[in-house]
């Protein structure tokens, strides 16, 4: 089923292992270099700044070879119909299988490119082929379950995690989409079946990542517990649910019928992945309950003021660097398994010095800010040009 | 761990030798009690409380700046700052021309904290009581001078990052690229060469770490904002000024820069660099590319040229993206 050399994936997998333990200082640099070398990977999957580079150029060759060929078939009203963007997508998906299968390439941008534009212009395509059969009925729930079948097949076939992600949110858009039809009951039930799904869908991921079968999918099977974990929230989220069924019953600032409920989902499900995550050592977990507090405070603050922001924001604050300095006091020697030290790594993230940059970023207003009012703004440019004119 | 970790297949290769008994050992000791890092989600979860708190204070006192005594006020950051700082004194490793290792996690988030409250002591002071007067260029280049000077004496990048936008502030001008392309203020020549020699003056700071040895890993953080300054100031030239006969001057401008930036690249083995000065001058190029298609000689089939001129050139680019990628790989 998979495209890629079987051996090459093999010796992927056994690199990822070595950096692993690398990071964690078990393997010296010495040793993670002969290991790489033993075994060869023929993969081209070069790094994130590379890969971003040749998805946009990518991007950029099929818009204009795609364009110019419609340009030149226009006069002939070749391009008017559905059958179109369906040969687009055909060729798109030869070209990948060639590209793939000649170059090796692996997760190098190319490929995530073609992979994407052969998704969008089959069902693309395929959506303007139902309303041309029966515009009245061309519904949402037939265009996702297309869209679900046809990134399943990439993702079983590419091992690629965009069309891993893509497979499971369109499986809950079918979900709702469907869900719907069913009238009253469907409305009424909504939130809960896509809950429904969405902790199926993990624990199956969960269930199915050991597998051996499972072997060449582990990280596509990571993308799609974040997605599930994330719907499993959203859909039990007070502000989500609320918005959504005011949407669709047209009721706007209509209070939820037992909101109790998703309050209760809204509160304790991120605190609850914490839990889970921190006895099961699952990072996955942990992670995606951090990031859910934030969305919980903010679902709280939205519908009820205790506090003014500001003094919100500083207690907040304060908290949250107080936890952290307990944090790190108490895992200064390692308990339960969990450490603070810094893994040995010289990742990406440490390279382009990300970190440093978002400091910059969110940080470089406010040191002037105060001074920078209205009045100021022409004489700084003037003072400004005072000065460059003395360098 | 990665999900299928496979612990077997280091017996085999410590039997070959590929393997030290010291490494075998700690690969063995990890098997049996495997730790988890949370470094990561810590130093995220420290880096949101300071931009919270901090952001929380500042408006606190923006918005009860009548009600609370202005003493008052002025005491708390005062005492805020003097204890982060206190805090990092007590703790710091001696300046060295070197890298300087943080002494642990929390530290650089003290001092974060602590250099963002002297800032907001220092608008405060300026908004409330004047004290710079109306001398802008005084009261933005004090917190400017501080900054560096935080950044060098205790080796903290994102500091740097802050001193650099206060660099530009005090010489009018923004500096972060996001805010580079959303200001749009490019309206004037006079901004254009400020940004010019702004970004100049960055890369030259990037190349004197080199040559003087001092601080080497902050080279990057200066050519970041160097060659985003730099370019985007000479781009924004060309288009000012596009109706002036020599305008494509401005275009070999960045022409130029790129084939610097992209030999110095290899010096620092930076991917990342190399990338931009392939983006920009490929940009710069194509702008040139397509004043020449249009100077209507070309006639009717200049749609059709000009798709056909991207595509042709996109993959030029990849074709020269990856032999360099390779390039850099075998170095």
């Amino acid at each position: 089923m998979i495209i890629h050399n079987k051996q090459c994936l093999k010796n992927l997998k056994l690199h990822e292992q070595f950096e692993d333990d690398h990071n964690a200082g078990c393997l010296n640099d010495h040793e993670l270099k002969t290991l790489k070398a033993r075994y060869y990977v023929g993969f081209e999957s070069p790094g994130i700044v590379m890969r971003i580079g040749l998805f946009i150029l990518t991007l950029i060759i099929i818009s204009f070879t795609s364009g110019l060929a419609s340009l030149i078939l226009s006069d002939a009203h070749l391009i008017d119909n559905f059958v179109w963007p369906l040969i687009l997508g055909a060729a798109n998906y030869v070209i990948l299988e060639k590209w793939v299968k000649g170059n090796y390439h692996y997760g190098s941008g190319v490929d995530n490119a073609l992979m994407l534009t052969t998704a969008g212009f089959i069902v693309g395509g395929f959506a303007w082929m139902m309303d041309t059969i029966d515009p009245a009925h061309s519904s949402f729930t037939s265009i996702s379950l297309f869209a679900f079948a046809v990134s399943v097949y990439l993702t079983l076939r590419f091992a690629d995690l965009l069309m891993s992600a893509l497979s499971s949110l369109s499986l809950l858009a079918f979900v709702f989409f469907a869900w719907q039809h069913l009238g009253n009951f469907g409305m009424a039930t909504l939130p809960f079946i896509l809950m429904l799904v969405s902790g199926t869908v993990y624990y199956f991921s969960k269930r199915v990542i050991k597998q051996p079968k499972a072997f060449y999918y582990d990280h596509c099977l990571q993308v799609v517990q974040v997605i599930s974990l994330l719907s499993l929230y959203l859909s039990g989220n007070y502000y989500v649910v609320n918005e959504l069924s005011n949407e669709l019953h047209n009721t706007p600032d209509a209070p939820l019928p037992f909101g109790f409920i998703f309050w209760i989902i809204t509160t304790l499900l991120p605190l609850g992945y914490i839990a889970w995550g921190v006895i099961t050592k699952n990072t996955i977990m942990l992670r995606v309950g951090l990031l859910l507090i934030a969305g919980a405070v903010y679902t709280f603050r939205t519908y009820y003021h205790v506090m003014p922001i500001e003094v919100a924001l500083s207690v907040g604050g304060a908290v949250l660097l107080l936890v952290c300095y307990a944090v790190i006091k108490y895992l200064k020697t390692p308990q339960h398994g969990f450490t603070t030290a810094p893994l040995k790594r010289s990742s990406v993230l440490d390279h382009l010095n990300v970190e440093s940059i978002i400091i910059g970023e969110t940080f470089s207003n406010t040191g002037a800010a105060p001074t920078n009012t209205s009045s100021r703004f022409g004489g700084g440019s003037a003072g400004g040009g005072g000065s460059s004119a003395g360098y | 761990m990665t999900t299928h970790h496979n612990y077997d297949i280091y017996e085999d290769l410590h039997a070959e030798k590929l393997i030290s008994d010291d490494s075998h050992q700690k690969l063995q000791q990890r098997k049996t009690n495997p730790l988890i890092s949370v470094y990561w989600e810590v130093k995220t979860v420290l880096y949101l409380g300071i931009t919270l708190l901090t952001g929380g204070i500042g408006t606190l006192i923006y918005k009860n700046i009548d009600s609370i005594g202005h003493q008052a006020i002025i005491a708390f950051i005062t005492l805020l700052t003097t204890g982060c700082f206190i805090y990092c004194f007590k703790h710091k490793k001696p300046y060295s021309k070197a890298r300087v290792e943080t002494p642990n996690t929390f530290f650089d988030y003290i001092l974060l904290l602590g250099t963002l409250s002297f800032l907001i002591l220092v608008g405060y002071l300026q908004y409330q009581y004047n004290i710079f007067g109306s001398n802008y260029g005084l009261a933005t280049a004090i917190p400017m001078v501080a900054l560096f000077y935080i950044a060098y004496d205790f080796d903290h990048i994102g500091i740097l990052n802050m001193a650099i936008a206060n660099l530009g502030v005090w010489m009018g001008v923004t500096a972060t690229p996001r805010h580079l392309l959303a200001a749009g203020t490019f309206n004037s020549q006079r901004i254009i060469f400020t940004y010019l020699g702004f970004g100049l003056l960055l890369l030259a700071a990037a190349w004197l770490t080199q040559k003087l040895i001092i601080k080497k890993h902050f080279k990057f953080t200066y050519e970041h904002y160097g060659i985003h300054a730099a370019s985007i100031a000479l781009l924004a030239g060309y288009f000012f000024n596009y109706d002036v006969d020599l305008s494509f001057l401005w275009l070999l401008g960045v022409l130029g820069l790129s084939a610097w930036l992209y030999f110095d690249s290899f010096k620092a083995r930076s991917y990342y660099f190399a990338l931009l000065s392939v983006l920009y001058g490929y940009f710069a190029t194509s702008c040139l590319v397509f004043r020449i298609l249009s100077m209507d000689t070309v006639g009717e089939g200049i749609l059709a040229l000009g798709m056909m001129y991207m595509t042709l050139s996109a993959i030029g680019v990849i074709y020269l993206l990856t032999s360099t990628y390779k390039k850099f790989r075998s170095v």
